[in-house]
């Protein structure tokens, strides 16, 4: 094993050793990253949501799939189709869509020139749109916008735009 | 020689209480990671702070990783900034952000045995900027002996590129065993710029880690004292960093203390 696969996987480490400390780090960054915008299910889920990060994140890792900003998406994607799909969990398409926009909101190397970004869900009647500010004293606000005319864009899954203004032209799949 | 200090600024809330912290005097300048505010219109920063010393960090370019398109639009905005901020420096870090495709959550250090390729994509990114870069020294955590020191000195000869010295980094990796801290001493001569902020030690090994989320250590203090004694620029710049739980009276301390212990050295 790469000495660094540690960061990505907490497997067959041992307790006491750095790698382990950095592993368990690591873990826990990416717990947050996930629950800290899902408070509904990490409530639901309880001792078990460790757990959960551990068997996403084995997945991550067998499907090279990287955790950016997508990655409530990708997080939203592996639930319901994971063991723990059965598990009911209040507002959670909403509320993973929320947590795309923020992600998208604050992480500005990502379309560094781009201020709005919109995502879609075609099982959400709602449309969720975040607003990067232009002002170093303003925070980004994350709003869900009124109106359905949007969400027909989307056939399956999510989709998301992004542009420097309301005005988005392409749509992309997640 | 004074020592300018400032503060690191990462999230819009923070900006009342770093003014206050300027017009009182506690600190003289501030340091802004750009990653956090990249979209803003680097104009607020002059409305907001004055005519203040701002100077430019950045966490997440990912120079090394990133390919030159993605990188140009990050460099539009920078230079935008560069323009109207004018910082006495840009800095940014020299680490993988990845493996394997996959972004990782935490940062790991380079292998540098590959510091030409590195150098090379440094000088690349140096010259979108169009302004000299300065890197950090990585608070190694496994062993590596004087690789990193080695590296820096070829990073330091060329004259695009210099030294970002973090103090605490480099205890860290003493700590670590990885490099003796002093041995970073006679390399200092011509650094100007220095970060500094409290470390941790790792739950269940030896290891300790940079998660600047703490007041800083009493021999960071003393290490500060042999640092600032070591270079020998007038009017260099230390910025004490706080990144998590963080408490403004414990960072106020961490300045007074810088301050009070600048008399040693001055």
């Amino acid at each position: 094993m790469n000495k660094e696969n540690f960061l990505l996987s907490t497997e067959s480490l041992q307790q006491g050793t750095r790698q382990f400390d950095l592993a368990h780090l690591a873990a826990r960054s990416v717990w947050h990253a996930i629950f800290d915008d899902l408070g509904d299910l990490e409530q639901t889920l309880g001792t078990k949501s460790t757990l959960v990060i551990k068997d996403f994140r084995a997945w991550c890792l067998d499907n090279i799939k990287s955790l950016d900003w997508k990655r409530h998406a990708i997080f939203y994607n592996w639930f319901i189709n994971s063991k723990y799909s059965s598990i009911p969990v209040s507002n959670f398409l909403p509320r993973t869509m929320v947590g795309i926009a923020n992600a998208w909101a604050n992480e500005h190397t990502f379309f560094p020139k781009q201020t709005h970004f919109v995502i879609l869900h075609s099982n959400c009647q709602f449309v969720f749109g975040a607003k990067r500010s232009l002002d170093i004293r303003k925070l980004a606000k994350v709003i869900r916008l009124e109106g359905s005319d949007l969400s027909r864009l989307t056939t399956s899954g999510f989709s998301w735009a992004c542009s420097t203004s309301w005005n988005f032209s392409e749509f992309n799949s997640l | 020689m004074p020592i300018k200090i400032g503060v690191n600024l990462t999230r819009p809330n923070q900006i009342p209480i770093f003014k206050e912290m300027l017009s009182e005097g506690v600190i003289d300048y501030i340091e802004i990671l750009v990653d956090n505010f990249l979209t803003c219109d680097p104009t607020s920063i002059r409305e907001t702070f004055g005519d203040c010393e701002i100077n430019l960090h950045i966490m997440q370019s990912r120079f090394l990783e990133r390919d030159s398109y993605e990188l140009e639009l990050i460099a539009i905005q920078l230079r935008n900034f560069i323009k109207i901020v004018c910082p006495k420096y840009i800095s940014d870090h020299v680490a993988s952000f990845s493996l394997n495709k996959m972004v990782t959550p935490l940062i790991s250090e380079v292998d540098y045995s590959f510091a030409s390729q590195i150098i090379e994509k440094a000088l690349a990114w140096q010259m979108m900027l169009g302004e000299k870069l300065l890197l950090e020294n990585f608070p190694s955590q496994f062993a590596g002996g004087d690789d990193q020191i080695k590296f820096f000195q070829r990073i330091c000869s060329s004259p695009n590129l210099g030294l970002l010295f973090d103090i605490s980094n480099a205890e860290i990796a003493d700590l670590n065993g990885c490099i003796r801290k002093e041995a970073w001493l006679s390399e200092l001569k011509d650094v100007a710029h220095f970060h500094v902020g409290g470390f941790s030690k790792g739950e269940t090994s030896d290891l300790f880690i940079d998660s600047h989320d703490r007041k800083l250590a009493s021999s960071t203090i003393e290490f500060i004292r042999q640092v600032m004694i070591a270079t020998h620029v007038k009017n260099p710049s230390l910025t004490v960093e706080f990144d998590h739980n963080i408490s403004y009276d414990d960072w106020k301390y961490d300045l007074s203390q810088v301050r009070l212990s600048r008399s040693l050295y001055e």
